[in-house]
């Protein structure tokens, strides 16, 4: 069989069409492929939660895996200092000294000290002291997974008589000797920080890797460590939960953020009903009761995880005038959430900013 | 030199094959983003206990994970849910349906994460949940 010259044109040109598209799939669907697709791992447990970690960069996959290992190690390491279910923990032997002062590790001793500081600064709507009236209610980790267990309201003199307890003032630090004394009957709980300062221990030691250039870490689904940024120079994308949504997959909107860390408090996160009544796990330390500020949600993004995590729950506790006070003071920017469905979003994270649930409403602040 | 067609037999035959090969490549290039290609992955403490291509699934089954609180996850064809939860929180089962790449449902007593993968990493709307 012969060819004409007009049949060869086109037999020439399928061929460069069939080597056009081989060499694009080769350059999209593989090469670029190996620096867009993170290394990942999951399903973890620390800080009475799952970690997740996502990291890009030059490493290969063992070097990746060697520091997803080195940020979960350091996170077991900080969960071994201050979770006080554990007896040998720094805040365990705190909670069992009786008044005694108890010398503490470097990092416990500093997230301690930033507790108090975020207490001061919320004038007690944080409080590091608040463990006896959360367990009263139920809402700590043994009571809230007892399937023996059940929720109720505590009588009236007991939340009293233990919300007396409650006062971060009568915690001493000592700065020279690293060690910490507790007020009569007082034990206190470094968890309002843990997940935040989970992110910061991982962020860490993502930094020291110059082979990571971004990388995340999820602590429980509420607090997300952000190093860096994502391959051509794209943002994380961070999805907020919605409050009043009904599973895994309903959110309020994304925000679009690098290099720093994230922590969301909400009134749906442990709570139970009682007659006509509803009873979250965000004690307000001033009066002993679920916190009731008409901030149902609030998500707070600054340059410390810890911090990021405690202001998350003094938000709530506090209310929106005063919250957004407070956040000026401490330089962090918030999505708060009431529940009248009004989002309040300050400047900083407006460019940035898109809403998923169409029936809130978008307020921005100052 | 009069008889001769523009387009002969062969030639048609030629443009036939190259619109056919073009249909199928763009086919190619979109199918696998939405819908399929999910996968549920069953997690203990790290460890990778089941992983189920979601579109395999003919009919809907149980399975069941041992450990201090035994759960329930019912698979689906287009779905992931825990179904039964030992513990007293279920906050699992309140993560309801998961059918979206980048969902899970997370059990602490029994260290068990439930999430939803996709096979295209685009397809994921988010990075993380924050909530």
């Amino acid at each position: 069989m012969k060819f004409s010259v007009k049949e060869k044109m086109v037999i020439a040109a399928s061929g460069f069409i069939v080597i056009g598209l081989i060499a694009y799939y080769v350059v999209n669907g593989i090469g670029i492929k190996m620096e867009r697709t993170p290394h990942e791992t999951s399903g973890l447990f620390a800080m009475g939660s799952v970690i997740s970690q996502k990291l890009y960069g030059s490493h290969s996959e063992v070097e990746m895996d060697a520091v997803a290992n080195e940020a979960f190690t350091a996170v077991k390491e900080l969960e071994g200092l201050i979770s006080w279910q554990s007896e040998s923990s720094d805040i365990g032997r705190l909670n069992k000294a009786e008044g005694e002062a108890v010398s503490f590790n470097k990092k416990s001793y500093e997230l301690l000290k930033q507790n108090l500081a975020v207490a001061r600064k919320s004038s007690g709507a944080f409080d590091p002291t608040i463990l006896p009236v959360v367990k009263l209610w139920g809402f700590d980790p043994p009571h809230a997974q007892d399937s023996s267990f059940s929720y109720h309201v505590p009588k009236i003199d007991d939340i009293h008589s233990t919300l007396a307890l409650v006062d971060y003032h009568k915690v001493i630090t000592d700065d020279a000797a690293q060690a910490v004394r507790l007020g009569a009957g007082q034990s206190i709980d470094l968890g309002g920080s843990g997940k935040g300062a989970a992110c910061d221990a991982a962020v860490e030691v993502y930094r020291k890797n110059a082979g990571i250039s971004g990388g995340m870490i999820v602590v429980g689904g509420s607090s997300i460590g952000l190093m860096g940024e994502k391959p051509e120079g794209k943002s994380w994308d961070i999805a907020i939960r919605d409050p009043r949504g009904t599973g895994a997959g309903d959110n309020l909107a994304i925000i679009q953020l690098k290099n720093c860390f994230v922590s969301t408090s909400g009134d749906y996160e442990k709570f139970f009903a009682e007659g006509s009544d509803y009873y979250h796990h965000i004690i307000n330390p001033r009066t002993g009761w679920p916190s009731k500020s008409g901030i149902i949600s609030a998500t707070v993004v600054c340059s410390n995880g810890a911090l990021s995590d405690m202001l998350s729950t003094a938000c709530v506790v506090l209310g929106k005038d005063a919250a957004l006070e407070l956040l000026k003071e401490a330089a962090a920017e918030a999505v708060l959430a009431d529940d009248a469905k009004n989002l309040y979003i300050t400047q900083g994270l407006k460019s940035g900013f898109s809403l998923i649930n169409e029936s809130y409403t978008i307020n921005y602040v100052q | 030199m009069f008889n001769k067609k523009i387009l002969t037999k062969k030639d048609l035959i030629l443009v036939g094959i190259l619109l056919a090969a073009a249909i199928i490549c763009i086919l190619l290039a979109n199918a696998p983003s939405r819908g399929g290609g999910l996968t549920a992955v069953i997690t203990q403490d790290g460890r990778l206990l089941y992983s189920v291509e979601l579109s395999s699934v003919k009919e809907p089954y149980t399975i069941k994970i041992d450990g201090d609180y035994p759960l329930e996850i019912r698979l689906e064809s287009k779905a992931v849910q825990v179904q039964n939860a030992s513990c007293k929180d279920k906050l699992c089962m309140a993560s309801g349906r998961l059918d979206r790449a980048g969902q899970q449902a997370v059990c602490l007593p029994n260290r068990t994460v439930v999430r939803i993968v996709s096979s295209s990493d685009k397809s994921e709307e988010w990075d993380a949940v924050t909530g």
